[in-house]
């Protein structure tokens, strides 16, 4: 038991990213190489499942793709109109790698790179470049500041402070979610390695699916909200 | 001392969204019993407003960790 709680006091070592080499300065993690190889399985699953598609689907394979091409495409009518769907393969691209990058804590040996917060960050700017670029070509350049001081002037610094809030909160809220989850499983599989983990990990299965469905969500509100809507 | 803090910090913020959250499922409940058809638009919302609440106690969950590696 002693020996136990002694292994609690680095805890925070068992789930950091590890360095594995250097190219050129540049440090690579073990973050990167997960995802390298995730990448690999990705682009097979992919070009496996999107081989011979017919007009009238005749496989289950099929049918499940478009399920899930129908299921990104309702909730960008939702947040930006119909002219938002022509945003669908951004949307579910996010959605897709971010579901793979949270489900690897299911292959042994992996550990998610969603809980380096470097990758979440490097996602959290993605979006943020996305929202405005599409805020200046879908608005113009004139009402695209006219957003900034859309009811009064006085608002400025606060809408101004918004735009660069969104990508990190965005961002810590992924990464808390799965770092928490982790760190909750292998605090208790420390304290009682029998049995009680299991469950507590098989949580993160509705985790992963339901932090990836948020991020989407809110990178489609933000799309949405880039092109105009609510006006 | 940085046990207290650690603690009261993750402490805290949980009282606060746990509330929010039984609130915002609450409401949701309410009104999805009330008109079952509106029930896919309100799940989306209460995802969403959920995602937001939980946010804050992460963020205060991140400064815990900070606290305790004593960056």
């Amino acid at each position: 038991m002693l020996a136990n709680l002694q292994k609690l006091n680095n805890v925070l070592d068992n789930v950091k990213p590890r360095h594995i080499f250097s190219v050129g300065g540049f440090d690579i993690s073990s973050t990167v190489i997960t995802t390298w190889c995730l990448m690999v399985l990705a682009i097979v699953a992919i070009l496996f499942l999107t081989r011979d598609l017919k007009v009238r689907p005749t496989s289950k394979r099929q049918l499940v793709l478009e399920y899930f091409v129908s299921f990104i495409d309702n909730i960008m009518e939702d947040t930006g109109g119909k002219e938002a769907k022509r945003y669908t393969p951004l949307v579910g691209g996010f959605f897709l790698s971010i579901l793979i990058l949270n489900l690897a804590w299911f292959i042994p040996f992996f550990r998610p790179p969603t809980m380096d917060y470097n990758l979440t960050f490097a996602l959290g700017i993605m979006v943020f470049f996305i929202s405005q670029t599409l805020g200046i070509y879908h608005r113009g350049i004139k009402n695209y500041f006219k957003k900034f001081i859309y009811p009064t002037p006085i608002l400025l610094p606060i809408n101004i402070l918004e735009e660069f809030i969104k990508p990190v909160s965005l961002s810590l809220r992924l990464f808390g979610n799965m770092f928490a989850d982790e760190m909750l499983v292998v605090i208790i599989g420390i304290l009682v390695p029998l049995v009680l983990p299991v469950p507590i990990q098989l949580l993160g299965l509705l985790t992963a699916g339901i932090q990836a469905f948020v991020f989407s969500l809110l990178l489609a509100v933000y799309i949405g909200e880039a092109m105009g809507v609510e006006e | 001392m940085n046990f207290f803090a650690v603690g009261f910090a993750i402490a805290f913020s949980a009282f606060g969204s746990a509330i929010g959250q039984g609130l915002a499922s609450k409401g949701a409940l309410e009104g999805m019993a009330r008109q079952p058809e509106a029930s896919g638009n309100i799940r989306t919302t209460l995802l969403l407003s959920l995602a937001f609440m939980e946010s804050l106690t992460l963020f205060s969950f991140v400064i815990a960790i900070l606290i305790w590696t004593k960056i």
